[in-house]
């Protein structure tokens, strides 16, 4: 029997199933994604980077930044919170209502606890259990939220407050994940490390702004020039061991300032329907500020801690 | 290097072809792969050498970051992908390639087709390689992993492919031997795999783009596919050939074989979606589904390999090129359930980002792959000229470096990434810590880089060195013949 | 000159044999393995994959999982939404998605506006109905030369929609450029509406400060 015609068929069908799998439906799934709406805000997410941010994912492909840094946060869980806002009108029955929720307080540490308000009731539950306990307390005319709570390693190392999900990257290319954390996740960086100044150095001299880097300099990103007349507004403060001698200047050439500007652009916390969180009362805005020109992107209400 | 004779007792089969099959004699069916495998196997060991630089240079630079850091274009993030894509594309691709022509023209006994247009795919091959390699140095990467030569070098590497794809798929066709050896199915499945999964990557992700986390997806299936699927097969093809050749044993079963094929084929190219990826969730299940069953592959093959190298051990040490197929026979198995562990027991999902999968990469591309092409190319170049290597000892030499150099350098990046992950799932472990954790272990890396450096040295200075012997030895007989008529008319002894 | 060819080490002429195999069968427990992979590869789909929906990411397993986490949002909340699509839909053309107003053409901001931040609707609720034509003075700027339309009487359904869909605006420009002033619900809107149907044309600053300011 002739075989050669039986394997080509094989070889076919089975590179066509994963094709198939993983070329044909992500594409017509995932591929034709529009912008969607934040949850409960309604703010159309994403919105495509401003220009300076797009030629500095240009400089983040050309040095190969995604061989050491990832751009995806991960998540394990999910988990529920009660957060007491406010007492209300009645705060006897509230009471009443606290104590059969938390029952191990006692009463003095109950009333202490109405007066620290806003507080969390339940940590870490369910979302049957954490409703309950919400309406429980409503009824009685306070004020508790639930909170939805993304849990992981990665939202507790402060990278971020949800995973990633594929709105998050609609207007990226090329898209670069990354594949290693030789250096942490930047997925959110915008929102941890807002200022400009704090990355162009760290571009710099990584060392001055994280002890033990491993990341090498970028100095070519830079020039150094003589000071003409006044110092520019753009010139790194640099310590004394690495900064130039009198006379000069280093200033960030276009390429850093538009890696800057990507690097202060990235954030991916928006809450969405396949991606739910609660975020503190922030301004009603869309998430990503589109100011044109502008390096800075100004951190939003959001709650992640400073890593 | 072993000089058996032909037919020992006992083992079933003949080397002659049987009765009713014409074949072509070997040194002939070897004198139509000189040319172009020649071209082949010296460029594979040329960018094996590029390869091992630009790794030593990416890896001194996590111990010394500020080593070359002031050349733009020997930024970390240029010289990293540089050395991938000459490991794999410039030695594994074209040594695979070189090695499965060989082998489908020696098993079914007959000449290379079209051994001049083999030699001008390889040239397209290289030159392609080349101009991509300075594009990526030059910044002018795409971005993808994997895939980082620019669109215009991709189509030169395409068609060389092509040509030589074609020129392979011919040579079975002709061949004069119509039963096929597992080998070949392998073979040619590899032949027709790799164009697809290449254009398909190279026209979604760079010539016409898709949107969004997209890119992302195909970009992995065509990671996984090429370092999973195709690297597999051709091993696989080069590893079930020549342990039987080699002991003079059969192969244990065909069929186990066969099984291990298909298994292989539906399941390996499955793995690329990690649990945490920005996808829905049915991307991630299926490749943990497709990983987990590539189990089956795995044990099929292993089991393969024992019974036939069963009580044969000694021999094995004998051989130098058996040592290096055997230790890549071993690796895949250890590689492939690498995989497997290293999805399954991800639990907080942070494994994947850890040094764990470079680890486990190093050891399927080069533990598993290029020690089975040595062990190959150490077989067929001295049968392709007809002349042992000018340095013996070197092989065996070779061998030893290349082990120590793998052992060195997947050992303890693998447990340095399983530490790592340890590490990430508490948060209060600052992550500047658990950077400095992995530190020693790059180190003895880095080491191992050196060693797995020397053992190129060694395998070019044999290549090459055996290329000029062959060549001297043929202008020598050229001069011979055409001065031998001078000489007989002058009277004078030649 | 003769040829080196006892120097250099030849292979021998003949070759080893081309490798056979043997016709052993794949072990049966390998494929019984098989099998029960298989089955474990279906169970496990059915667990996590959340049937294909685009949706549903690790670590949901299903639609109705991310469903049950969505946020639920009280009355207030979801007027203020509402009234928040409705501002972008009608209002910011001329007063800005941030309520600073466009002087040029005569648009009054509303950010900060002492108009917007009075104790109570009345006023506001009027504007929004009926429409204003100025001059009308906001922030100690004075804007002469554009005329607020009708948009509240232009808002699609009846009295009781159209109420809705007032109060869900004139909420939201409250709490998002009245500094969190309080919200006006659907039934205020509807009494003031009773009020004034019968008022045609604009109404005027004039008019409306003969309004009383208190709810």
């Amino acid at each position: 029997m002739n075989h050669g015609p039986l394997i080509f068929l094989a070889a076919f069908f089975a590179l066509a199933g994963s094709w198939f799998s993983f070329v044909l439906t992500p594409q017509v799934q995932v591929g034709r994604l529009d912008q969607t709406n934040t949850v409960p805000a309604g703010a159309t997410y994403p919105v495509s980077r401003p220009g300076l941010a797009r030629e500095g994912l240009d400089v983040y492909r050309a040095n190969g930044c995604a061989y050491c840094h990832s751009q995806q946060v991960g998540q394990t869980g999910v988990t529920c919170d009660v957060l007491l806002t406010a007492v209300g009108t009645n705060q006897p029955a509230l009471l009443t209502a606290l104590l059969k929720v938390k029952p191990a307080l006692t009463d003095a540490e109950a009333r202490r606890f109405l007066a620290e308000l806003p507080k969390p009731v339940l940590e870490h539950v369910t979302k049957e259990a954490a409703d309950a306990a919400a309406k429980a307390l409503n009824s009685t005319g306070g004020k508790a939220q639930v909170w939805i709570v993304p849990m992981g390693p990665d939202i507790a190392r402060g990278w971020g407050l949800r995973r990633s999900v594929a709105e998050d990257f609609l207007f990226d290319y090329p898209l670069m994940l990354g594949s290693q954390r030789i250096g942490p996740d930047l997925a959110n960086a915008g929102v941890r490390l807002p200022d400009p100044k704090w990355h162009l150095l760290h571009l710099y001299a990584p060392r001055t702004q994280v002890k033990g880097s491993m990341m090498p300099p970028y100095r070519f990103l830079f020039e150094k020039r003589r000071i003409e007349r006044v110092p520019s507004a753009d010139a790194l403060v640099l310590p004394p061991e690495l900064a130039p001698e009198s006379g000069f200047e280093v200033v960030p050439k276009p390429e850093a300032k538009a890696l800057v500007g990507y690097l202060t652009s990235l954030r991916a916390d928006a809450p969405l329907f396949d991606a739910p969180l609660t975020v503190a009362e922030a301004a009603v805005e869309s998430s990503t500020n589109s100011v044109a020109g502008s390096v800075t992107n100004s951190a939003s209400g959001t709650n992640a801690p400073v890593k | 290097m072993s000089t058996e004779q032909t037919t020992p007792a006992g083992v079933p089969g003949s080397p002659s072809p049987g009765p009713g099959i014409a074949g072509i004699p070997n040194s002939e069916i070897d004198a139509s792969c000189r040319m172009p495998l020649f071209v082949m196997f010296v460029s594979a060991a040329i960018w094996l050498i590029i390869a091992s630089v630009f790794g030593l240079i990416s890896s001194i630079k996590f111990h010394s970051p500020g080593f070359l850091a002031d050349i733009a274009q020997l930024t970390y993030g240029r010289v990293r992908p540089v050395f991938v894509n000459a490991l794999i594309y410039g030695f594994g691709l074209q040594a695979g390639l070189g090695v499965s022509l060989w082998l489908v023209a020696r098993l079914g006994r007959t000449t290379l087709a079209g051994p001049v247009f083999v030699t001008f795919g390889a040239s397209l091959w290289n030159l392609g390689l080349t101009i991509g390699t300075l594009a990526i140095l030059a910044g002018e990467s795409t971005g993808f992993e994997y895939l980082e030569i620019p669109f215009y070098a991709a189509l030169l590497i395409f068609l060389g492919y092509l040509l030589i794809g074609i020129c392979g798929v011919l040579t079975l066709q002709q061949r004069r031997e119509r039963p096929l050896f597992v080998s070949q199915w392998f073979i040619l499945t590899a032949v027709f795999w790799f164009p697809w999964i290449y254009s398909t990557a190279n026209l979604l992700l760079v010539k016409y783009p898709v949107r969004g986390v997209t890119q992302a997806v195909i970009a992995w299936w065509y990671a996984d596919n090429l370092l999973w699927v195709w690297l597999a097969l051709v091993g696989l093809a080069a590893i079930f050939y020549f342990i039987p050749k080699l002991l003079k044993r059969e192969l244990h079963s065909h069929y186990l074989a066969l099984f291990a094929f298909w298994m292989l084929i539906l399941f390996a190219g499955w793995g690329g979606i990690a649990v945490s990826a920005p996808v829905p969730a049915w991307m991630p299940t299926f490749s943990m589904i497709g990983t987990v069953l590539t189990v089956i592959p795995l044990l099929a093959v292993a089991l393969n390999v024992q019974r036939t190298l069963a009580g044969n051990y000694s021999k094995v040490r004998s051989e130098p090129a058996l040592l290096f197929i055997a230790f890549g026979a071993g690796a895949f198995i250890v590689a492939g359930f690498m995989k497997v562990c290293g999805l399954v027991l991800d639990f907080n999902q942070e494994l994947r980002f850890t040094w764990f999968m470079p680890a486990r990469d190093l050891l399927n591309s080069y533990g598993f792959f290029a020690m089975v092409m040595f062990g190959a190319i150490y077989r067929i170049f001295p049968q392709l000229t007809g002349f042992e290597f000018p340095f013996p000892r070197f092989v065996r030499a070779h061998f030893w470096l290349a082990a120590a150099g793998v052992f060195l350098s997947v050992l303890p990046l693998a447990i340095g990434g399983v530490v790592q992950t340890l590490e990430l799932q508490n948060a209060n472990i600052p992550f500047m810590d658990i950077v400095k954790s992995t530190l020693p272990v790059l180190r003895v890396s880095t080491i191992g880089d050196l060693l797995l450096l020397a053992g190129h040295l060694l395998f070019l200075g044999n290549a090459a060195g055996l290329l000029v012997r062959f060549s001297r030895a043929r202008a020598m007989s050229a001069y011979a013949e055409m001065t031998a008529d001078l000489f007989k008319t002058a009277g004078a002894k030649p | 000159m003769s040829l080196p060819s006892t120097q250099i080490p030849t292979i021998a002429a003949a070759d080893l044999p081309e490798p056979r195999a043997g016709r052993r069968p794949v072990p049966v427990w390998l494929i019984l393995l098989l099998f029960l992979l298989l089955y474990w590869a279906m169970v496990y789909f059915d667990q996590r994959s959340g049937w294909f929906d685009q949706n549903v990411y690790i670590p949901f397993t299903s639609i109705q999982e991310v469903a049950k986490f969505q946020p639920v949002l009280s009355g207030a909340d979801e007027l203020i939404l509402r009234g928040k699509q409705l501002y972008s839909a009608n209002c910011a053309v001329c007063h800005m998605e941030n309520g600073i107003g466009n002087p040029a053409n005569g648009c009054p901001p509303l950010d900060g506006s002492e108009w917007v931040l009075a104790p109570g609707p009345a006023r506001i609720i009027r504007i929004v109905s009926k429409g204003l034509q100025g001059p009308i003075e906001v922030k100690g700027t004075v804007y002469n030369t554009g005329t607020m339309l009708a948009i509240g009487d232009a808002m699609p359904g009846d009295e009781k929609q159209k109420s809705e869909s007032i109060a869900a605006i004139i909420s939201y420009v409250r709490k998002t450029f009245g500094k969190n002033a309080s919200a006006v619900t659907p039934e205020q809107v509807l009494k003031v509406r009773e009020e004034i149907k019968d008022h045609s044309g604009y109404f005027t600053p004039d008019l409306l400060k003969g309004v009383p300011e208190t709810p």
